[in-house]
């Protein structure tokens, strides 16, 4: 019986009736409908397989992760209340984004090292860089950038453990920012 | 074996555990002369201290001396003499904007800024720590972990629940798995109640009103009920509270207690107005505008020349931006530059308004001010931009 189960779940896996939940990033520029951008990923790269969000890692998304989400102002974030709005200032829309990871109340310690302004394909936008710590005291620090279109907010978010990883794969990091356009 | 030889064996076994059970769960209070500590309880105190030494590394706990100072005078105040001759107790804070309080067996008992900021007097503060204390005098954990353990399914569940509550899992896995008992879901109701009796002979013997005591639970609940917001911990649980109330109600009703107790209010809001700034400032981060409101209207009765807390009420109805809130903005940022005129981030939030009202002349004024006094800002680049846009249109 056990050896029904296993070659069902091949066949399906070969026939992708099935989603495994990692992929090795593509060689091409990659489109992800859902958040409405192309962008080249870097290579030997995993990307998830996830829909709501757009998240790529090289050696598992504790020791890095790049996420590329779009928020629709009508929706709640994670950890405030505030909203995006139609037409907000990239410096307005950081602090928004800044104050829903600084309320998250697994991340202490949260502080935000810079605050600069930006441009993502041709848009207005910002770019901020952050430190907190996990619950075990592990230092972590991040890069965002963000920008709206309309009624969407993009954000593109980097994170890493500050020891060895960050540093290591910033430039990454950076590549596939300036690699990214919108679809629409 | 067969059936019957089994069924022989079991019988013993089942009662050597319920005995065992039954021993191990009815122990002496730290305040008995019978007191003796057993050897599970020193490997408690080192999960204890492991998990204190966590919460100490991620800095979520605040450092006040003047706050910890009067927490500990108060907690040393209510707790009984034949106690502190055997347990070091010690206050801590954390900074949480959620209402909530715990102890550790080890004699240490956390409070979060969000509970301090709502209470109202210091009788109140006199009825918390004394239930949380009673806790540990009457070493609920260590009851607890035992009952439970007879009960494994029991422990399972509690895990599960905890997993399911919104927050929690997070909340939890940062706490350690003893400060998650004792701060999300409390003991059984019969600890509880046992620490709601100790708590409240202790806060009367000390000479606090005891008609304060139930009152803490009814203005925690209409708290809650105002801001219709559900919180993940012990005391900030309805049904938890309402528990409380209950409990404190019949206390009352037991005894002709007189009126006219120690209830210290001002004293109170002096001493915690670190905390209610605190609670007011992660308030506003989370976008929960109307508590943060209510937190630095209170405080600026406790200072009401504050400078900070003008500008931080002026950033609520900024960020809010409803109905006379922009009006209400400019009123505190503007008296928020009176009583600091060097506070930079007040203009910022001045040029802002100003800016989206399209008065370009009082944005660019405004705007300069910031960079006058904050010349290194981080979002320096930030307003010198606006400062362009606003010169070129």
């Amino acid at each position: 019986m056990r050896k029904v189960f296993i070659g069902i779940a091949t066949i399906l896996l070969l026939t992708g009736c099935i989603k495994r939940p990692w992929n090795p990033t593509p060689t091409t520029e990659h489109a992800a409908a859902s958040q409405n951008v192309r962008l080249h990923l870097p290579d030997g790269w995993m990307l998830s397989s996830r829909e709501d969000i757009l998240l790529v890692t090289r050696d598992g998304v504790l020791l890095q992760n790049v996420i590329v989400a779009a928020v629709h102002v009508d929706e709640e974030l994670k950890y405030t209340h505030k909203r995006f709005k139609p037409g907000m200032q990239p410096l307005e829309q950081a602090g928004v984004i800044l104050d829903n990871m600084a309320s998250n109340p697994n991340r202490f310690a949260f502080k935000v090292q810079s605050k600069k302004p930006a441009r993502i394909a041709g848009r207005k936008a910002f770019r901020t860089e952050v430190a907190f710590k996990d619950k075990d005291g592990l230092q972590y620090r991040g890069i965002l950038y963000g920008f709206m279109q309309n009624e969407w907010f993009y954000l593109v978010r980097y994170v890493a453990p500050e020891r060895h990883y960050f540093a290591r794969d910033k430039a990454a990091f950076e590549t596939i920012v300036r690699s990214m356009r919108l679809m629409v | 074996m067969t059936p019957r030889i089994r069924f022989a064996l079991l019988i013993p076994l089942l009662a050597f555990l319920g005995l065992a059970g039954c021993a191990s769960t009815n122990l002496q209070p730290v305040t008995s002369s019978d007191y003796q500590p057993v050897a599970e309880e020193h490997r408690i105190h080192r999960v204890c201290e492991q998990e204190q030494q966590q919460l100490a590394d991620s800095e979520m706990v605040y450092h006040n001396q003047k706050l910890s100072d009067y927490l500990n005078r108060v907690a040393l105040r209510v707790l009984p003499d034949e106690a502190q001759s055997r347990i070091a107790i010690e206050i801590l804070v954390i900074n949480n904007p959620y209402s909530n309080a715990f102890a550790y067996p080890n004699a240490k008992v956390y409070v979060h800024t969000g509970i301090l900021a709502r209470m109202e007097n210091e009788a109140q503060l006199a009825t918390l720590l004394g239930h949380e204390m009673a806790h540990v005098t009457h070493r609920h954990l260590l009851r607890e972990r035992r009952h439970l353990r007879n009960k494994a399914a029991g422990l399972a569940s509690f895990k599960a629940t905890l997993g399911s509550v919104p927050l929690v899992g997070e909340l939890s896995s940062a706490l350690g798995e003893l400060g998650t008992m004792a701060s999300v879901s409390g003991y059984s109701r019969d600890l509880e109640t046992e620490a709601d009796n100790i708590g409240f002979e202790w806060m009367v013997a000390a000479g606090y009103d005891p008609y304060e005591s139930p009152k803490l639970f009814t203005h925690l609940m209409a708290e809650m009920e105002a801001e219709a917001q559900a919180e993940p911990f012990f005391f900030g649980s309805h049904p938890k509270l309402a528990d409380r109330q209950s409990n404190y109600q019949s206390l009352l009703a037991a005894g002709a207690y007189p009126r006219g107790g120690t209830v210290k209010r001002e004293i109170y809001a002096k001493a915690v107005a670190p905390a209610i700034y605190e609670t007011a400032r992660l308030d506003l981060k989370a976008g929960r505008y109307a508590k943060a409101e209510k937190g630095l209207k209170r405080y600026m009765q406790i200072y009401p020349r504050s400078g900070r807390a003008h500008y931080l009420l002026g950033e609520v109805y900024r960020q809010r931006n409803d109905g006379n809130d922009i009006h209400n903005a400019l009123k505190y940022l503007s008296r928020a530059t009176k009583l600091n005129r060097k506070h930079a981030e007040v203009y910022r939030s001045i040029g802002i308004v100003y800016m989206n009202q399209q008065d370009k002349q009082a944005a660019r004024r405004a705007f300069r001010s910031y960079l006058k006094w904050a010349p290194q800002a981080m979002d320096r680049e930030f307003i010198l931009d606006y400062i362009r846009q606003l010169e070129q249109e």
